[in-house]
């Protein structure tokens, strides 16, 4: 009997170790999946700085306000006035995003008095000329990589799932101009805490880091972001200010004709 | 000296062992020796040239760049169109790449309807006719890349790859030289700009040891072979080259020193002027040989005989070359102190290592008449020659010393380090080709210096920046001009419906209209309002921002918006075209900048200046060796007049020297410099050895004309030889890969016959006729 009870033990010892090996925690998809379904917000605003920096030392800052707004579940609208420096004050820009087409970009220049369309530079183009891309800004498809959980890292004292996105097809690369992205994200906020992102010939091109998260209405933001391009040496910080979320921006603010009469000015 | 010659005989195996274990540990350090072929390493700091050079290399990421050229029957083919576009991608993922502007990859801005478009030129290949038509069209249409990426005729394409300042320009241009060389197809590919001037600079160098140097070696060797017929006698003075050449280059080694353009034909003149002593020594032992039977003895009396001589002429010769100090160039400091050293070497070498062997060798046992019969003969048909028509040679001589000032003012300080490259060198082709077609492949900088931030977009600046782009490309040898101006007027025609009459830089205040909804009416309001250019601008950067990369202008302006480059793309590197420019640019900025700084800079402007310093510190290296030789021979002899007699044939020489250049167009500038200085460094030791042995044969008949046939036969011989010695290794320059050195052989060659020509036709005439009176004191038999 007793042989019987040790022998038992054995068994149930060695299931439970061969089911911890057939379901661990969540596949590199889960998590992303995870941490794309905590933008649970409907419209946000607050303020704005960027700094980039080059490789010389040398600095550019920007204060901006920015106003933004879903359209729905992947689409949203984003407003930025420059307040700072003086000589582009005033100056005013509306991205439409689009899921299947270019995105709709405007400039309103307070020195012609009139909104220009700026022809889309595509996804991965430079956000404001900074190392972002907009597509870095917006909010990435799912299903558009293909993930591969790699074993879990600690990056700040904070354990971390270890995920590596490949892009799905070709397309995704050329778009967004990433082979590949591996992202440390955070167990406890399932935001990405660290970043790096590899260009078209799979060569190392930037690193992000997320020095501050913040929880706000119960959905946690990355509100200073830092990306330093390896290639060119260059760096731009973002830090969002007085954010506040569901306040009810409303929906005129990203319309041309709003835009046109530089009322933010 | 008695003592120490006995030493050295006695223990010369210690000698010998002591020499080879020094040449062992030095050419070791060899493998140390950096080449330098960067022109700016040249300059002395305090230089402002490379003051501002160094400055502007500090706001800017990138200041050199290499032109590659695609040339063929039709640019707009898909094939060439896509071989450009892979050509690009391949440059720009080169290391050493800052960026890379081509006609697949520029960023031209176009107006639309609504706004405007910055934007990558080439979007995919062109596959259809029209898909080409449109590319062609887009490319087109933006003046700020066509005119210096596409040639007039359409039929070339140029990529411009900008260098990153970490990175040693040539090596990249090794890179780029690599990857077009493997292109094949039905057009031509073409590389040119400094870094691959350095790249073939540092190639030719290479080539130019690997060549000359065995040839020098072979000439020292066969000469001596052919007067001594005896191998193991003919590598001693082989021997002292050699070592000497390896100590000097293992010295430079160790102290950090690299080698340069200039220094490259260091070894060739070691070579060429170390071999003299030793064969001097030969000859000596040869003859007293039929004297004296003992070894020791024989090696001892000859060394006796000779040493004073030897150590006399060695300084001279130093002096020479420590003369090239007065030059600010570096290399060409290095090439005076090195030489020196090189000379000390061989001195040191001549004294010890010569004696050494000869003690180890067992005298020669038949000899032949070592002195050569033919040539005493004939020195003494030359004497008699001389003293019969001593007046008609004076007036020969001051005949041509007239003709040669007469061409002086002929002589052009002109330089080209295109120029210095065969004519059928694939960069000088490469060159000449491009520069028919495209802006250029040298340039030239303005740089604007603000006192504060966003100084740049003020009206008042761009606009003379502009102004000077607009008149600079007037110029001839001025192919193109790149600066922020451009996109600025660019972008503010585009802005007003794409009218030519907005391709200009804002004014300080501008009018401008436009509409706004009135809420009251609920209609559209036309207004006209005036707004201050300097608004204007910083709206347009923001605007081109919005759509480019963070340092899409990086090359063009700082980040703040202080200091601005306008870029001038040259057709020309010769000396006194830039210097053309460079006037036009400085009086330029002088009549019309008023109060803003700016400065010239670039490649082509160390090139000047390089070229100025050479000219500046030559005619003081001439006078203070003139003097320094002066004063030590004086020293030596004991006598102001020696000194100036001795002088006298050097006069000679450099004035013909100067005279060739002046009516055979052969430039003035840094290689062909340096012959003064060898011509009198060498040059002197003719004059030396004429006035010591002619002295003698003085005190001994107090004859003039028997002295100088005593001389004729005894030193002239000697002299004669040496000279003939020397010049065949110079002229071993001739084979140099580059016009500039193998001038300077040719020049150096001659120089040693006029100087020797000088000591034994001037001196002689000049005794005779002038009859000084030498005296006996000083001057060791």
């Amino acid at each position: 009997m007793k042989r019987f009870i040790v022998c038992l033990a054995g068994i149930a010892v060695f299931v439970s170790l061969a089911l911890a090996q057939t379901n661990p925690s969540p596949s590199g998809t889960e998590i992303m999946k995870k941490v794309l379904s905590q933008s649970n917000w409907k419209d946000m605003s607050g303020d704005l700085i960027m700094m980039l920096t080059t490789s010389r030392g040398e600095t550019r800052v920007r204060n901006m306000k920015f106003y933004s707004k879903k359209k729905n579940e992947n689409e949203s609208m984003m407003l930025i006035k420059i307040i700072a420096p003086a000589d582009v004050r005033g100056t005013a820009f509306l991205t439409i995003e689009h899921q299947n087409r270019d995105d709709d970009r405007y400039l309103y220049l307070p020195a012609l008095r009139r909104v220009k369309k700026i022809t889309a530079s595509g996804k991965g183009g430079n956000f404001m000329s900074s190392d972002f891309t907009y597509y870095d800004m917006g909010k990435p498809k799912l299903n558009d990589w293909t993930y591969k959980r790699l074993p879990d890292e600690t990056v700040d004292g904070h354990p971390c799932f270890l995920v590596e996105a490949t892009a799905a097809s070709p397309k995704i690369t050329k778009e967004t101009g990433y082979s590949k992205i591996v992202r440390w994200i955070r167990k406890d906020t399932f935001t990405t805490i660290k970043a790096v992102f590899y260009d078209r010939d799979g060569k190392k091109w930037k690193g992000l880091l997320v020095p501050e998260v913040k929880k706000l209405n119960g959905v946690w933001f990355s509100t200073i972001m830092v990306m330093h391009d390896i290639q060119i040496d260059h760096t731009s910080k973002m830090e969002f200010k007085n954010l506040k979320i569901n306040t009810g921006v409303p929906a005129k603010y990203f319309s041309l004709r709003y835009l046109q009469r530089g009322q933010l000015r | 000296m008695n003592a120490f010659f006995r030493f050295i005989i006695k223990r010369a195996w210690w000698v010998l062992a002591a020499v080879f274990l020094l040449t062992l540990f030095l050419g070791y350090e060899i493998k140390n020796l950096r080449v330098e072929t960067d022109i700016s390493a040249s300059l002395p700091q305090g230089i402002p040239a490379k003051r501002i050079y160094d400055k502007v290399g500090k706001i800017f990421p990138s200041r050199d760049f290499i032109l590659v050229v695609i040339e063929t029957d039709s640019l707009f083919q898909p094939k060439i169109i896509a071989k450009i576009d892979s050509l690009t991608k391949v440059f720009e993922d080169l290391p050493g790449i800052y960026s890379v502007m081509s006609p697949t990859n520029a960023k031209i801005i176009t107006g639309t309807e609504e706004g405007m478009e910055v934007r990558e030129v080439l979007r995919s290949v062109p596959g259809t006719r029209q898909q080409m038509a449109a590319y062609k069209k887009r490319l087109l249409s933006d003046n700020i890349f066509t005119g210096n990426l596409i040639s007039d005729d359409q039929k070339a394409a140029g990529i411009m790859l900008f260098i990153k300042k970490t990175i040693r320009p040539r090596v990249i241009a090794g890179e780029v030289v690599d990857i077009t060389q493997k292109e094949k197809g039905n057009y031509k590919i073409l590389a040119t700009g400094k870094p691959v001037v350095n790249y073939y600079l540092a190639k030719g160098m290479d080539r130019d040891m690997r060549v000359l140097f065995p040839l020098a070696i072979l000439v020292v060797f066969l000469i001596p072979l052919f007067r001594f017929r005896r191998l193991k006698m003919v590598l001693i003075p082989l021997g002292v080259v050699i070592f000497s050449v390896i100590w000097t280059l293992g010295v430079m080694a160790l102290v950090h020193s690299p080698m340069s353009h200039s220094t490259t034909i260091l070894p060739i003149l070691l070579i060429s002027i170390g071999v003299a002593d030793s064969i001097h020594i030969l000859n000596h032992y040869f003859s007293n040989s039929r004297t004296i039977k003992n070894r020791e003895k024989l090696v001892h009396f000859t060394m006796m005989e000779l040493h004073g001589p030897i150590i006399m002429t060695s300084i001279t010769t130093m002096v020479g070359f420590l003369a090239l100090n007065t030059s600010r160039v570096t290399s060409l400091l290095q090439l005076g102190i090195f030489t020196a050293t090189g000379v000390f070497f061989a001195m040191v070498l001549s004294l010890t290592f010569v004696p050494a062997s000869l003690a180890r060798i067992k005298i020669p046992t038949q000899l032949k008449e070592v002195s050569g019969g033919r040539l005493d003969r004939l020195s003494h048909v030359y004497a008699r020659f001389l003293i019969r028509n001593k007046w008609w040679v004076t007036v020969a001589i001051i005949a041509i010393m007239l003709v040669s000032i007469a061409g002086i003012p002929r002589i052009q300080l002109e330089s080209s380090d295109i120029e210095n490259f065969p004519p059928d060198h694939p960069l000088r082709q490469a060159t000449e080709e491009i520069n028919k077609h495209f802006a250029g492949a040298n340039y030239i900088d303005l740089v604007v210096e603000g006192n504060k931030p966003n100084y740049i977009k003020e009206p008042r600046v761009l606009k003379k920046m502009a102004m000077l782009e607009d008149s600079i490309k007037t110029l001839p040898n001025v192919g193109g001009t790149l600066s922020l101006v451009d996109f600025i007027r660019r972008i503010n025609q585009v802005l007003h419906n794409n009218d030519p009459a907005y391709y200009r830089i804002p004014n300080e205040t501008e009018t401008e209209t436009s509409r706004h909804f009135d809420d009251n009416t609920g209609k559209w309001v036309k207004e006209t309002f005036t707004v201050p250019g300097r608004e204007l601008i910083a709206q347009y950067l923001q605007l081109y921002e919005m759509s480019g990369k963070p340092e899409d202008f990086a090359n063009l302006v700082d980040y703040n918006y202080q200091n601005a480059k306008v870029t001038a793309f040259l057709r020309t590197s010769r000396r006194t075209d830039l210097k053309a420019i460079d006037t036009w640019t400085r009086d330029f900025i002088h009549r019309h900048f008023d109060g803003i700084r700016a400065d010239i800079t670039g490649v082509s402007e160390l090139y000047l200046a390089v070229n100025d310093l050479v000219v500046s510190g030559q005619m003081k290296s001439i006078v203070l060796s003139l003097v320094l030789v002066f004063l030590l021979t004086a020293l030596m002899f004991r006598s102001l007049t020696a000194g100036l007699f001795n002088v006298l044939p050097l006069f000679f020489a450099l004035f013909l020297n100067f005279a060739i250049m002046g009516w055979f167009g052969i430039y003035l500038n840094l290689m062909t410099m340096i012959t003064s200085s060898i011509a009198i460094g060498v040059g002197v030791d003719y004059a030396i050895h004429f006035y010591h042995r002619y002295r003698m044969k003085f005190l001994e008949s107090h004859d003039y004309e028997k002295a100088t046939d005593r001389t004729m036969e005894e030193a002239g011989v000697a002299i004669f030889i040496n000279a003939l010695t020397v010049a065949t290794g110079f002229a071993i320059l001739l084979f140099s890969a580059f016009k500039g050195i193998s001038l300077m052989g040719l020049l150096i060659t001659l120089t040693m016959i006029w100087s020797s020509f000088g000591a034994l036709t001037i001196l002689p005439t000049l005794f005779m006729i002038l009859k000084p009176k030498f005296n006996h004191i000083g001057g060791k038999k």
